[in-house]
């Protein structure tokens, strides 16, 4: 860009002007003191998150600050989100209606009557209804467990008399 | 404020020249010392850059006692917000970023009310040869003073917008190197360089009268 630096000679010598712009003569002596007053007596001056933002992450800051000088790309990314939003909400609806389906595929052979269901329990597992399901990792198992946690768990047989009316 | 007052091109300013400058190390350790509660090592620090960070708000700004105001806040906010200071960048760098930022919005709130209340001139501008050879070459207008000069050059410096007014101010004032501008300003030098180009357009077309 500057690939001509004779075109701004003048310029740049005048510019060095600024250079011997001095503050008043003994200003630097009790700047520090000065600021060392404020961090002690002006606790408001601690910097806001805006603040923080704006120089920790100033590609944050200058999106922002694009959005305020130009609604219309405010509201254009306003509705991307909201958009985003909405096709998000719609597509968790779509996978838990077909958990739905797949679950109720899967009930009639649960309530099978006792004989049966001992049939179905010791059959190997063919018909896709029953091993159909959206999740690969837990696949779902009529077998019932003989251990849990890996210990025999010890059963009782109990009778619950109910008193006659 | 004289950082360069003799140097044909804007040079680094980022190390301070001479002996004893201080090096990354030392701010590291002052940095490391304040956060433990030592004030003196911030006191040290403040001492350091006081005049850099005051220069860069004087010359965004035109204005000593709205600079003083900035300059002071600037450290206040620095010293409070070291917790966070991850040491990614120098010290430095960090410190010119929030003075940059500080000011910016600043100047943003002001936009209207600009008010020129400028330092005085040091005596030593009218030995300068870049200067001496301005007034009498180049300017037309050779009755004019150094202190009329440096009125235009500060209006024509406040009709710039803050981002192009601050890359004038990082090279051409305080002579920082692109380089350094961008990592202060997080942007790519092709950026640093356009807006470099495109101010001092900008500022040769409302100084034309004194650079025929």
């Amino acid at each position: 860009m500057d690939s001509k630096p004779e075109s701004f000679e003048s310029l740049r010598r005048l510019l060095t002007l600024k250079r011997y712009e001095c503050p008043p003569p003994g200003y630097f002596d009790d700047f520090a003191q000065q600021v060392l007053i404020g961090i002690q007596h002006r606790p408001e001056s601690a910097p806001t998150t805006a603040e923080r933002l704006g120089w920790e992450l100033p590609w944050l800051q200058r999106f922002l600050e694009i959005l305020t000088a130009k609604p219309a790309l405010a509201g254009a990314v306003g509705v991307i989100a909201c958009g985003a939003m909405v096709v998000g909400i719609l597509q968790a609806e779509r996978l838990d209606s077909l958990t739905v389906v797949n679950d109720a595929e899967i009930q009639p052979a649960l309530a099978l009557p006792a004989g049966e269901a001992a049939m179905v329990f010791n059959q190997p597992l063919e018909h896709p209804a029953l091993v159909a399901d959206t999740n690969a990792l837990a696949q779902p198992s009529l077998i019932p467990p003989e251990e849990l946690f890996g210990r025999n768990l010890p059963y009782q047989q109990v009778k619950f008399p109910f008193p006659s009316p | 404020m004289k950082e360069h007052p003799s140097a044909d091109a804007p040079a680094e300013v980022t190390n301070p020249p001479g002996p004893g400058t201080p090096t990354a190390e030392d701010d590291a350790e002052l940095v490391r010392r304040t956060r433990r509660g030592d004030l003196s090592a911030y006191d040290q620090l403040v001492r350091r850059y006081q005049e850099r960070i005051y220069a860069t708000i004087y010359h965004m700004t035109s204005n000593h006692a709205d600079a003083n105001d900035l300059a002071q806040d600037t450290f206040i906010k620095a010293f409070h917000a070291l917790k966070s200071f991850k040491g990614g960048s120098s010290f430095y760098t960090w410190l010119y970023r929030i003075a940059v930022n500080r000011t910016i919005n600043f100047l943003k709130q002001r936009r209207h009310r600009t008010h020129l209340s400028l330092d005085n001139l040091d005596a030593n501008a009218k030995n300068d040869p870049d200067l001496v050879a301005f007034v009498s070459e180049k300017t037309p207008r050779r009755e004019v003073s150094l202190t009329e000069l440096q009125e235009k050059l500060n209006e024509a410096m406040q009709q710039l917008s803050e981002s192009h007014r601050l890359v004038v101010t990082l090279h051409d004032v305080q002579g920082l190197p692109h380089e350094k501008i961008a990592e202060i300003l997080d942007c790519n030098v092709g950026t640093v360089r356009s807006r470099l180009f495109y101010a001092r357009q900008q500022l040769q077309g409302f100084l034309s009268e004194y650079l025929k």
